[in-house]
């Protein structure tokens, strides 16, 4: 699992929340938590929901 | 014809590329959860000219979300604009299909309204326009925000296909 740091910019209507680095083409799960995108790949254990 | 995974072209028509084909497509799952600010999941870039003056971008999404009293909201954005903007409480999916279509000119646009749910029925709202220069390359976002940090909402899948006469 790698953690990708948000990007935060304003926007009209609020705060806007974006990936600081391109997501990886073999992420096979994304979770946002507010602070990081954390990316799951093939090998790694997905957290269950 | 919609062409699938041999598609590397991203655009079609105007530039002397396939007459339509599937840009990009997903069903790696995308959540946010913990934060109350709008959240991107998906970003997906529109090479320029890969809409002709009469294409159109068809985008597909799928959500999963809890069933619960608390708001959820889902965007569609394109070219900075909105073209979905709606919000949920007590549903568990939703499915949306967005069209965007340009009207016989590169930087104008039109496509249904900005806040249903279902994209073949009857609405109170208008359709929205927009003056999105797609000569230029751009943007594709899909994002959610939660009215709860507790939740987490899902971008489950999506698609998008450019569509062009």
């Amino acid at each position: 699992m790698i953690a990708i740091p948000v990007a935060r910019t304003e926007a009209p209507d609020g705060e806007f929340l974006f990936p600081s680095q391109p997501i990886p083409e073999d992420a096979i799960t994304i979770i946002c938590d507010g602070e990081h995108y954390n990316v799951y790949q093939p090998g790694d254990t997905v957290p269950q929901e | 014809m919609l062409r699938g995974s041999s598609y590397t072209g991203g655009g079609g028509g105007g530039i002397g590329l396939p007459a339509a084909g599937v840009l990009k497509q997903s069903a790696v799952p995308a959540s946010v959860t913990g934060t109350l600010s709008e959240t991107t999941l998906a970003t997906i870039a529109v090479p320029a000219g890969a809409m002709g003056v009469n294409g159109s971008l068809r985008i597909t999404t799928l959500w999963s979300l809890p069933n619960n009293a608390n708001t959820k909201s889902f965007k569609v954005r394109f070219g900075g604009i909105d073209f979905l903007g709606y919000s949920t409480t007590a549903a568990q999916s939703l499915q949306v299909l967005t069209i965007i279509r340009n009207r016989g000119a590169a930087n104008s646009q039109v496509a249904g309204p900005l806040a249903v749910s279902s994209s073949y029925s009857s609405s109170v709202g208008a359709v929205t326009t927009s003056a999105i220069d797609t000569s230029l390359s751009q943007s594709i976002v899909l994002a959610a925000q939660l009215g709860n940090t507790a939740d987490a909402v899902t971008l489950e899948a999506y698609a998008v296909e450019i569509l062009n006469p």
